[in-house]
Order: C-alpha cells, then sequence, then structure tokens
C-alpha cells in the first residue's frame, strides 16, 4: 500500500506539470498573452500612454516580454520546493531586510518608531523600489544628480501614481523625515534591481518554501487563495455529507421499492433534477426567497452580514433586550441557499447511481446466498447489499469532485461568496497570470489527491483490491 | 401489457388457492416504469424537434422586418431581404430535408446525396459566389415610423413583429416591460422583445451541444482506441493525458479562454469539445481493451487487414455502443456548459443566448424580473433534460444489464 | 486415471463424470449401502413419511420477449425421505433449480410468480427448539384444507406437515438455513466479498441459535474443520476472493450445514470446479450425510454424479418431472424417451463408439409399457422449451417404484398425477 501510495505520489508530478502547462500555454498562446490587458488599479480600460506604461510595468514585473517557456519555467522556478532562488525574491530575503532595519534604525527619524514600526518600513522601502517598476536607469540617474529633496519628492509623486496606496503612504511619511535616509535606502534597492533582477542567485538548486508569486494587485497569491480556499472547502464540506444522508437512503428505498410509484417518480424526478440548471435555481431562489419584491426570508449574497464580526459566536440576548442571532447563525443563515443550488444536482447523480447499484446487487448470488441462510430481508439489504453498493459511490465521491468545484465557480458568482471560484473567474477576466495559475495549481493538486483517495479507500472497502 | 394481456393456461384447481401471486402490485409499477421511460423519450425527442424548428423557423417567426411592406407607392418584402447567409442556408437545407424524406422512389443512399449536394450547392452560392448580401446598416424603426407617419403603408408582420437585436430606439419606454400584449414575453433592460431573443436563441442551443459533443467525440474515440488497441506506452501516456484533462475543470478553463481570446462561439463550442473528451476516451478504451482479444479482432490481424481496417471497421462498430449513450449525456452537457458561460456574462453580446438572457433576470440594480427568469431557464432545462432522458433510454435499450433483469433468472 | 473396464468406478469417482459411465456397483434396494453398512445398522432405514413432499408446484417468469410467460416448474411433483439422496436430473431450464429455491420461497417475485402446488415439509417437534413454531401454521387460513392440512388433521399418529407456500416471510426464514439449508453453484459469486468467511458462517449461526460471537466462532471453527480444512480459525478471518473455488464451496457447505439442517438443497455444487475438486466435494457431501443424517437433494445434469451418489433420481424436462425412480432401475431400465436420449447420449467408457446420437435423436418410445399406458412423442409445441404428452400426461407408477410421466386411458384432465414416493436408499 505505501509503495503504491508513493508511486502513485511520484506519478502525479507529471500529470500535474501537464495540467499546468495546458493552462499557461493556453494563456500565453492568446493573442496579445498575459500583456494584453490593459486594465489599470481600478479594473478600467486604460488608452493611449497609460496603457503602454500598465503593460510595460506588468512586462518588467511579471517578465511578460520573455518567451512562454522561460516564463513557465520561472513560474515553475518559483512554485517548486527545491529551486533555484531568484533575485527578484531577494526582497523577501531576511538578511536583506535585517540589513536594511539596520539602516533604518541608524536613522534619527527612526528613533521615535518601535521595533516593528522599523521592520514594517524596512520592508516597504524595499518593496517601494521593487514595485515602483520604473526603468532603473531612470531611477539611479535621478537619485545620484538631484537633490534629496528633490529626488524623494519625485519618487514620492512617482509612488501616488503607482498602485499601492498603503505602503507608498508608509514610505512617504517616512521619507518625508528623513529624506536621506530614503534616498539611500532606495540607493540600495535600485542598484540591486539593476543587478539582480530576473537572475538565478545560486548556481545549485537549494530547497525553499514554495511560492505562489504576488497578484497584479500586489498581494501574494497564497494569501489570496488562503482566504479563498476555506470558503469554497465550508461548502463543499458542508454539502457533501448532506448529499450523502439524503441521496443514499433515497436511492435504497427506491430501490427497494423496485418499480413502484416511488421508484419510478423518483427516476424520473432525479433525471430532471441532474438537468435543473445552477443558475436558475440560483436566480429563482435569490428571485423568490431573498428578494425584497417576493419573500425577503434570505440575504441575496455574501458569506457574512456586515455587521458580522461585531457579532458573539452564538445566538444570544444583548443587555438592551434586543436579540441577535450571532456570527454562527449569521453564517449558516448566508450559507442556506448556496449550500442548496451545490446539493441538489449531486442528490440526484447520488441517488441514481445508488439505486442502480442497490438493484445490482440485490440480484447477485451472494444476496440469493445471504437469504438461504436465513437472512432478513432488511438485513440482505442493509448488511450484504449495501456494503458492496457503496463501492461505486467510491469513485462518484471523486468524481462529482471536479463538478462539485465547476459548481462552486457558478454559486460562488450567484451569491458573491469569496471562494476558490469566484477568485479564479475574477483573475481570468484580470489577466492575472499568477492568481490564474495559483487556482489552477491548488484545484488539480485537490483532484488529483481525491483520485489517490478513492483508490485507496476502495483499497481499504473492498477486500479484494489489493495494491501490494 | 397488464395481467389480462398475457394470458396464462391456468387449470381450474392451478387458480384456485395458492394461485394469487404475492406483492403482486409493483407489477403495475413497473409497466408505469417501462411506460414512461418510453413516453418520456418521445416526449423528449418531440421537445427538441421542436428547438429545432424554432431555430430554423427563427427568421420566419419573429423579424421586426415585416413580410411584405407597402410604402405607399411599391410592395416589398424586407424580412427576404436582410435575411442572413446562415438563414438562407439552414431553411433551405431543412426544407429539402422535409421534401426529400417522403420520397420513397429514391432509395435512401441517393436521398442522403441529393441532400448533401445541396447543402454544399447552397453554401456555395449562399456565401462564395452570387452571395446572400442583406444591408448592413439595419434600422429596425423604419417601418413602424412609417407605418404612423404614413397613412397609405400597410405591413404584413411575422408573428413577433419584433428581431432579436431590435433595442426598439423609438420606444424607449417599453424597456424592462412586464408581459402583455404586444410583447408576450415582456422585454429586456435593452428593450428587446423576449419572445424574439427566445426563439433565436434556439440556434446557438442546438448548434454548441452538437458540435462540441461532435469535437470530444471524434478526439476521444480516436485516442481511448489507440490507447485501448496498443496499451503499453501508448495506454501509459494517454492516461496521463486523460488525468490531465479530467483534472482541470472545464469551467474555469473556458471562462480564461473567453477572457484572453475574446467572445466567439465557434471558439467556445471547440474549447468544450476539446476539454470533454475525456469520458469517450475511458469508453472507448475500454471497450477496445475488451474486443482486442476477442477472435473476430484476432482472426482480422491474422489475417493481415492493415492496422486502420482493423481499428475502425472492425472494431469501431463494435466499441461505440457506450460512446452513443454518452455522447447523448454530452450534448446535455455542452448545452448547459454554454448557458453557464452565458449567464457569468462571457458569451455573445448582441446575439441572443438563453443563459444571457436569465443572467438579466438578475443583474442590474437590486430587481428580480420574473418574465427575464422563467423562459429562459425553463428552456435551458427542459433542452437539458429531454437530451438526459433520451441518453437514459438509450442506456436502458442498450445496457445488456437492464435486459437480463427482464427476463427469467431461470 | 482409471483403467478401461475397471470394475470399480467408486475408486475413481471423478473419471466417471469424464466418461459418464454407469457401472452399476450397489445392490438393490434392500441390500445396505456398500459403505458404512455396519455403522449405519441401527438407523431406521425405511422411514414411511417423506420429510418433503412438492405437489404440482407451478412457478412462471415473464418471457424475454413479452410473450407468454415461461412456466419454468410446470407441475412439478417429488418426494424426498430422511437421510435420502434424490438426484434431480435435466438439461438446462428444465425447472431443476427453479423447484429448488422455491422449495426455500427464493424466487424473486416479481418477475417469478407461483402458480400453484404445494410445498409440505415434515415439521420436526425437536426442532422446535430450535425455533418457535411458526405462526403461519396456527393462523393457516380456513379455505386451504385440501391436502396441506388434510395430512395434520387426521393426525393418527402421522407426522405433521406444514405448507411452506402458506408461510410468510417471517416464518420462512426461521426454516432457511435451519432446517432446510441450500447450497449454489458459483461458488466464486455466492460469497458476499467484502465479508470475511467466519463473519458469513457466524451469521448464518447466530441467526438460529442462542449463542454469543465467540461460541458462534467455535461451531463455525467446527463447520471448517468438518469440511475438511486445516487451519479454520485463521480461514474464518480470510475473504472468500482469497480462497480456490473447491475452498469456497467447501466454505459454502460449512456454512450451510453450521445448523444442522435435515436437508439440504445442492444446486449443482460441483458444476463450476475442476473434475478432481468435484469430486472431492461430492465425497464430502456424501461424508457429511452419514455424519449429520440429513437428506439431500442434489441437483445437477451430470449422469455421473448422480449414478455415484443418487439414491433416487427424479429426471426433468420443460418444467416437469418426466421419470422418477430408483437410481438402478433408472439407469438400467428407462421408460421415458426424454430418459432414454439422456442415458443413449452418454459415452460408454472403453467402448467406441463413434458419434454419440443427441438427446432428441436417441429418445425412443419404450414398447414395454403396461397396457393402457401410452407416452406421447416429443411436441415443440408444447412449450417454449417442447415438452412430451398432451394436457392429460401425468405421473403414474406404471411399474412398482417406477414413476413415469405418461397418459393412462380413462384418465380425464381434471385429476392431477400422483406425487412419486420412492423411500429408497442404495
Amino acid at each position: 500500500m505505501l509503495t503504491y501510495t508513493v508511486r502513485r505520489l511520484l506519478l502525479m508530478v507529471p500529470t500535474l506539470l501537464g495540467v499546468l502547462a495546458v493552462v499557461f500555454f493556453t494563456m500565453a498562446m492568446a493573442p496579445g498573452g498575459f500583456s494584453g490587458s490593459q486594465l489599470n488599479a481600478e479594473g478600467a480600460q486604460t488608452q493611449g500612454e497609460e496603457a503602454r506604461r500598465i503593460q510595460q510595468y506588468f512586462a518588467r514585473r511579471y517578465g511578460y516580454d520573455q518567451p512562454a517557456y522561460v516564463q513557465f519555467g520561472r513560474w515553475l522556478n518559483l512554485v517548486s520546493p527545491v529551486g533555484f532562488k531568484m533575485a527578484s525574491e531577494m526582497k523577501n530575503d531576511p538578511a536583506r531586510l535585517a540589513e536594511a532595519e539596520q539602516g533604518v534604525a541608524g536613522f534619527p527619524a527612526a528613533a521615535a518608531l518601535n521595533e516593528r514600526q522599523r521592520r514594517r518600513v524596512a520592508d516597504t522601502a524595499l518593496d517601494a523600489a521593487y514595485y515602483l517598476g520604473l526603468p532603473p536607469a531612470d531611477v539611479l540617474d535621478r537619485l545620484l544628480t538631484e537633490p534629496p529633496e528633490a529626488a524623494a519628492a519625485w519618487f514620492l509623486e512617482e509612488l501616488d501614481a503607482s498602485e499601492d496606496a498603503t505602503w507608498s503612504a508608509k514610505l512617504a511619511a517616512w521619507s518625508v523625515d528623513d529624506p536621506e535616509a530614503a534616498r539611500s535606502l532606495m540607493l540600495e534597492r535600485v542598484a540591486f534591481e539593476v543587478t539582480g533582477r530576473d537572475r538565478v542567485l545560486l548556481s545549485r538548486p537549494t530547497l525553499k518554501w514554495p511560492s505562489l508569486g504576488d497578484s497584479r494587485r500586489g498581494r501574494p497569491v497564497l494569501d489570496l487563495i488562503a482566504e479563498a480556499l476555506p470558503v469554497t472547502l465550508l461548502l463543499n464540506v458542508i454539502s457533501f455529507p448532506l448529499i450523502y444522508l439524503v441521496a443514499v437512503p433515497t436511492g435504497l428505498l427506491a430501490a427497494s421499492r423496485r418499480g413502484g410509484w416511488f421508484d419510478t417518480g423518483s427516476g424520473v424526478l432525479f433525471i430532471a433534477l441532474w438537468s435543473f440548471p445552477v443558475m436558475f435555481a440560483g436566480v429563482l431562489l435569490i428571485g423568490y426567497l431573498a428578494n425584497v419584491q417576493f419573500l425577503r426570508w434570505f440575504p441575496t449574497g455574501g458569506l457574512h452580514d456586515l455587521r458580522a464580526d461585531r457579532m458573539p459566536f452564538l445566538p444570544t440576548t444583548l443587555p438592551g433586550g434586543t436579540w441577535t442571532r450571532g456570527w454562527l447563525l449569521d453564517t449558516v443563515w448566508h450559507l442556506v441557499l448556496p449550500v442548496v443550488c451545490m446539493m441538489y444536482g449531486g442528490f440526484a447523480v447520488l441517488s441514481k447511481l445508488t439505486r442502480g447499484s442497490v438493484l445490482d446487487n440485490l440480484s447477485q448470488d451472494y444476496a440469493r446466498t445471504a437469504r438461504a441462510k436465513g437472512v432478513p430481508e432488511s438485513d440482505v439489504l442493509w448488511f450484504h447489499v449495501m456494503r458492496n453498493s457503496l463501492l461505486p459511490l467510491i469513485t462518484v465521491f471523486v468524481g462529482v469532485l471536479p463538478a462539485m468545484i465547476a459548481g462552486s465557480v457558478i454559486v460562488e458568482t450567484i451569491f458573491s461568496l469569496p471562494g476558490m471560484g469566484k477568485l479564479g473567474v475574477e483573475a481570468a477576466f484580470q489577466k492575472d497570470r499568477e492568481v490564474i495559475m495559483g487556482t489552477t495549481l491548488i484545484a488539480s493538486l485537490l483532484t488529483l489527491v481525491a483520485l489517490l483517495l478513492r483508490d485507496l479507500l476502495y483499497a481499504v472497502a473492498d477486500p479484494r483490491v489489493s495494491y501490494d | 401489457m397488464t395481467d389480462a394481456a398475457a394470458p396464462e393456461p391456468v387449470t381450474p384447481d392451478a387458480a384456485g388457492a395458492s394461485a394469487v401471486p404475492r406483492r403482486s402490485r409493483s407489477f403495475s409499477g413497473r409497466v408505469l416504469y417501462t411506460l414512461l421511460g418510453r413516453w418520456g423519450a418521445r416526449v423528449a425527442a418531440v421537445w427538441i424537434g421542436l428547438v429545432a424548428l424554432l431555430a430554423v423557423a427563427a427568421p420566419l417567426l419573429a423579424n421586426s422586418h415585416p413580410i411584405a411592406f407597402f410604402d405607399g407607392d411599391v410592395w416589398t418584402s424586407p424580412m427576404l431581404r436582410h435575411l442572413t447567409p446562415t438563414d438562407v442556408l439552414l431553411l433551405v437545407v431543412s426544407l429539402a430535408a422535409l421534401v426529400l424524406w417522403p420520397l420513397h422512389m429514391l432509395s435512401a443512399k441517393a436521398r442522403r446525396r441529393i441532400w448533401l449536394g445541396l447543402i454544399v450547392v447552397t453554401a456555395l452560392a449562399v456565401y462564395v459566389f452570387p452571395g446572400v448580401h442583406p444591408p448592413e446598416a439595419v434600422v429596425f424603426s423604419q417601418y413602424r415610423e412609417a407605418l404612423a407617419e404614413n397613412p397609405d403603408a400597410r405591413a404584413v408582420h411575422t408573428l413577433i413583429p419584433f428581431s432579436p437585436t431590435d433595442r426598439l430606439r423609438d420606444l424607449p419606454d417599453r424597456r424592462l416591460a412586464e408581459p402583455d400584449a404586444t410583447h408576450r414575453l415582456g422585454t429586456t433592460q435593452f428593450g428587446e422583445d423576449m419572445a424574439s431573443r427566445m426563439i433565436h436563441a434556439c440556434r446557438i442551443a442546438l448548434a454548441i451541444g452538437f458540435i462540441a459533443t461532435g469535437i470530444a467525440v471524434v478526439i476521444g474515440v480516436v485516442v481511448g482506441g489507440l490507447m485501448g488497441y496498443f496499451s503499453g506506452v501508448v495506454d501509459l501516456i494517454g492516461m496521463r493525458l486523460v488525468e490531465i484533462f479530467a483534472a482541470i475543470p472545464v469551467i474555469f478553463i473556458l471562462i480564461m479562454i473567453v477572457a484572453f481570446y475574446g467572445r466567439n462561439l465557434y471558439l467556445i463550442m471547440v474549447v468544450i469539445g476539446l476539454f470533454g473528451w475525456v469520458g469517450y476516451a475511458e469508453f472507448t478504451r475500454a471497450e477496445f481493451l475488451k474486443l482486442r482479444r476477442l477472435d473476430f479482432v484476432q482472426a482480422a490481424i491474422a489475417l493481415g487487414v492493415p492496422l486502420r481496417s482493423v481499428l475502425f471497421r472492425h472494431m469501431l462498430p463494435n466499441g461505440l455502443t457506450p460512446v452513443v449513450v454518452t455522447a447523448s449525456f454530452g450534448i446535455a452537457g455542452a448545452i448547459l456548459t454554454e448557458s453557464t458561460l452565458s449567464f457569468l456574462g462571457l458569451g455573445l453580446v448582441e446575439e441572443p443566448s438563453w443563459g444571457q438572457l436569465l443572467n438579466q433576470a438578475r443583474d442590474m440594480g437590486g430587481g428580480f424580473y420574473w418574465w427575464l427568469a422563467w423562459p429562459p431557464g425553463l428552456a435551458i432545462f427542459l433542452t437539458v433534460f429531454a437530451y438526459n432522458l433520451i441518453g437514459e433510454a438509450l442506456r436502458d435499450a442498450i445496457d445488456p444489464r437492464t435486459q437480463k433483469q427482464k427476463a427469467s433468472p431461470a | 486415471m482409471t483403467p478401461p473396464n475397471d470394475p470399480n468406478p467408486s475408486t475413481g469417482s471423478g473419471d466417471t463424470t469424464l466418461t459418464g459411465a454407469p457401472a452399476f456397483t450397489f445392490e438393490h434396494a434392500d441390500a445396505a449401502p456398500h459403505d458404512a453398512a455396519s455403522a449405519n445398522a441401527t438407523k431406521p432405514r425405511r422411514p414411511r413419511h417423506p420429510i418433503l413432499r412438492v405437489e404440482h408446484l407451478r412457478v412462471s417468469f415473464p418471457s424475454p420477449n413479452g410473450g407468454r410467460r415461461v412456466q419454468a416448474a410446470d407441475g412439478v411433483s417429488l418426494t424426498v425421505f430422511p437421510q435420502q439422496t434424490l438426484a434431480v436430473v435435466g438439461e438446462s431450464g428444465s425447472g431443476k433449480s427453479v423447484s429448488a429455491l422455491s422449495c426455500l420461497q427464493l424466487i424473486p417475485t416479481p418477475p417469478g410468480k407461483y402458480d400453484g402446488g404445494n410445498i409440505l415439509w415434515k415439521w420436526d417437534p425437536g426442532s422446535e427448539s430450535k425455533t418457535s413454531k411458526p405462526d403461519a401454521e396456527r393462523s393457516e387460513a380456513p379455505d386451504r384444507p385440501p391436502s396441506a392440512s388434510a395430512k395434520s388433521a387426521s393426525a393418527s399418529g402421522g407426522p405433521h406437515y406444514v405448507n411452506l407456500r402458506n408461510f410468510r416471510e417471517k416464518d420462512m426464514r426461521a426454516v432457511r438455513g435451519n432446517q432446510i439449508a441450500m447450497i449454489f453453484q458459483e461458488p466464486m459469486t455466492s460469497l458476499n466479498p467484502v465479508y470475511t468467511v467466519g463473519d458469513q458462517i457466524r451469521e448464518a449461526i447466530m441467526l438460529h441459535r442462542k449463542v454469543n460471537t465467540s461460541a458462534a466462532t467455535d461451531i463455525a471453527a467446527q463447520a471448517l474443520k468438518d469440511v475438511g480444512i486445516a487451519d479454520p480459525l485463521s480461514r474464518l478471518k480470510s475473504y472468500p476472493h482469497q480462497a480456490s473455488g473447491g475452498m469456497r464451496q467447501r466454505f459454502m457447505i460449512a456454512m450451510a450445514l453450521a445448523c444442522e439442517p435435515r436437508l439440504l438443497l445442492a444446486d449443482e455444487p460441483t458444476t463450476a470446479l475442476d473434475v478432481t475438486i468435484q469430486a472431492q466435494i461430492l465425497e464430502l457431501l456424501r461424508h457429511l450425510q452419514h455424519e449429520q443424517g440429513m437428506a439431500v437433494m442434489l441437483i445437477t445434469h451430470d449422469l455421473g454424479v448422480v449414478a455415484e451418489n443418487a439414491d433416487v433420481v427424479a429426471v426433468m424436462f420443460a418444467g416437469r418431472v418426466v421419470e422418477c425412480a430408483d437410481v438402478h432401475t433408472l439407469f438400467t431400465h428407462p421408460l421415458h424417451p426424454y430418459t432414454r436420449g439422456l442415458l443413449a447420449s452418454m459415452p460408454v467408457l472403453g467402448k467406441h463408439q463413434g458419434r454419440l446420437p443427441n438427446v432428441m435423436d436417441g429418445a425412443t418410445i419404450p414398447e414395454d409399457l403396461p397396457p393402457g399406458y401410452t407416452v406421447q412423442p416429443h411436441d415443440p409445441t408444447l412449450n417454449p422449451v417442447g415438452g412430451y404428452g398432451g394436457p392429460n400426461a401425468k405421473l403414474h407408477e406404471v411399474q412398482p417404484h417406477h414413476w413415469l410421466l405418461c397418459e393412462k386411458e380413462g384418465d380425464d384432465a381434471n385429476t392431477k398425477g400422483a406425487v412419486p414416493e420412492l423411500a429408497f436408499y442404495r
């Protein structure tokens, strides 16, 4: 079993590479490629000089100007736990950060700052020069020739024009206090930019933490996924057991009433439910159950109420006498409609499958043997047939998983839930390469792990299957 | 079929005390089940036929251009003048099929040949040679305005006197109108007639199902067949390919492709096909693995039949059965996928599609426009349901296991 | 290999199935069986009453192509006496298995349907200690006096019979596995693949005995030992797929015999096994039959197996018993055309026969029937599989202890034929 698992895990690597390559090159081959996007920080279309500048900026930042296979190689190097250290990663290098921190500490303006603030300032300074993405020669020229105040003022202007407001504000606050310190740090950073950009720093691959890069908005993709994945998992973790809890007994009931009205009716109903478009269900549910025009029983979207973070966890009556539903109930309340949307399709598939599988097994020889022993029909069904019928259900358990992830795309979009599906769709719209690749990686990894899990579960459930 | 319909040779004493069978209640249930199954498939076929009819006849049913128009001087037919090449081709081909179908003095082969020839000739005539050139600048409101201004003007309209892209620029207050006598199904946020858009959207629904599934089946059968026949290294590589394509969520890759390559119906069809072949490949592979060991295939190989012939003449017809069933479900899936894309706002912009119409029901403000939700939602549901029902009926008809259960176990 | 003309084929019983040569080494009725004669000297050899009496059983199934229902059992009558081995012989689809399954009410209904007949089971007072007597008998419907309760009503010291056809599912379960057990043709699929052998044997025991798991395990281990399985305790923990076909059939037998049933229905127990294993399994069955003193209804289409094992043979064709006699009479003096055809189509060891006749070619009408009895030739229009005789054909005892499906002068369609009773032991 262990060797089999290891072998499967190793076989997963080429498959995963294949998935990533298919997705990456599909994007890269598009007319205009990744740099085709001309959306600015607000997501609006830009034209002319601004568009050109934005494209140039992204091309430099992500290396879009290089051939697709080089880009793919660099991205793989980024996510691989064993790989080459790249110069562009140096901004996260603790050693350099410590160095910059010391530099900051040496300035009088930093005296008022505590250690954490100093660290932030150093980090910000390093980031600033990196993210600014200005032509390095240009920056060097200005910083070396102009007086510190003018250089800093120019730099701040550039920062203001650039994307992220929070750190540019911080840097601004800090550099106004001590323009000289700002300049020296900037110099160091820019020099690094000029000499060290996109070069392999070490000739030998080393162990490192895998990174998924940064999104176009500047946040690490890992952070984005760490926020989105729990939402999708929550949806699926709630839906899956519910589906099984409802579907398996229904299928069993249909099988044990074979040919009766329940069986006939449910047979057609299963196909109908399975054919019912999720978005239609979503639109109807929101339209009639969540809309102001009709019943307003449920929220139209989102995972929490706006005031949810100020709520107690459990439903309580506040001192003022007002009742509040609490964080937990609020979440459940928000999840009712999405879970219904996620559930009914899987329920139909699974019920149909259970019915077929049980019927199949009820006519097997071993069921006859059990009856010949005097086993009650209910025990034949629940004890003998059930366990055998569950085997194909295990296959479906995983077969449904990619479909559930796809289903999450629609459900999350309809109900504006900040999950993986919504993250992926938005990334696709913005042509955000790092986020698309990150979501693809996680989604396909989940699917492949689920496939492996299926085969291992199968071996546990069916004594005839052995991988040794 | 009931008990009475199947008389048995029951002797009087045997029909006595012990002849009453136990649990006979489920027999009527079983009959009901087979009937429903059969009728389900039949009703489904009728529904798909109706959708096909609407798709072909869409410009004749819903058009802002009147069939005949009299501007005070001459009678013209703006509708015919505005037919697109595709309209003309579809109409000619369908009419030809309708005419040729009952001509039994011709053999089926001859009828098929005439029909195919007609398709080629019409396609050439329409698209290439003299061509059909509808006017590029279309003013939908000209007829309504002419009728209002000129008391002599007369017009014979189609059943629904609005084109799907007619935004009623002359009637700005008709936007988002609830269903009434003029607009039987209401209007969209742009003032387009809902009924007209529904009818014209049938085309996309039909085309996407057949073309996307066709592509997927061809790729799947070829890859699966090769995997099953050669096994070994080919199989190992093939299985990795299958795994790769199975691990990519199709809807996600479609969204990405539309975002990167732009909105293009043909591209969507091709991509659904390109990413949907995995199931067919697995079925064909399993079937070919089985077939390969059978005597008739071994005999063909032993006789020195060329590989191509072994694969496609001897093995393929025997291995296609599960593919046919899956294809029916595949069509349903493709229609669903296209609707989802359109619903997410990634479909076509101008051309109507059911998913896009459904999207409009909730897209704007906070309101819910029920008349924009029900017709497209039901249309998608019924079409997908119909294909799935046909798939189920096919599976029941083909599956040897269901056959066995009907027969006696003795 | 047994050499040709071996006078004693019982030493190579495996070969008899190959050649099918019915070489008779046993004495007739009154003689004790050739083996274990002294061991069973005190046994009552001539019980007056059968333990199972199947009367005119009719079972039908829907036709696969939607026509008339197929009469799988078309008035089957059989009896089994205590400790007797009744062999039911016939081709596939002749209704052998359906008759056996009907005894345990294991025909799935629908699609199957019981159209008539009784299955009378001798109620053993001793078995009441195992299970309480079912309510069905007490609450037997008053409109069902004919043969079932009539027998028990005339209880002038005679045995008490219950009609299993009237048993409800719940009461039937107390009979299944406990009083009547069954083993099947396919040992590969007849055991549940996901449970261990021990689980499945224990289940049978604990259903019918009030014992706890460890006691049941002991009984199961003993049962495995009885069927000749070494190291039974570790075998109990194994799964069916880990054993060979012969081993699995031993598991099946152990499971069937764990509750010491009085009748074992063996539905072609050796068909799926290879020849040497077949011999072992049959030998085992014989041995256990002597040990436990149970009756066996052995369903087979292998005449070699019949010659080796049976006391009494019933030949079935097209859902009817066409001939029933003791094994010696049947092989030496067959009367029914079908039986004759069947025997004529068997190769004889050591005799060069050229091409063997097929069954229907070898079917000849017997000339030496007693006056008044006639056997009609095969008529393919009678039944989907064809049949012998018209609606008037019934089982008659044309010679002492020799029952034949034939027409008797003066018979009419309204009377049922007799039920063959042959208290014969070899």
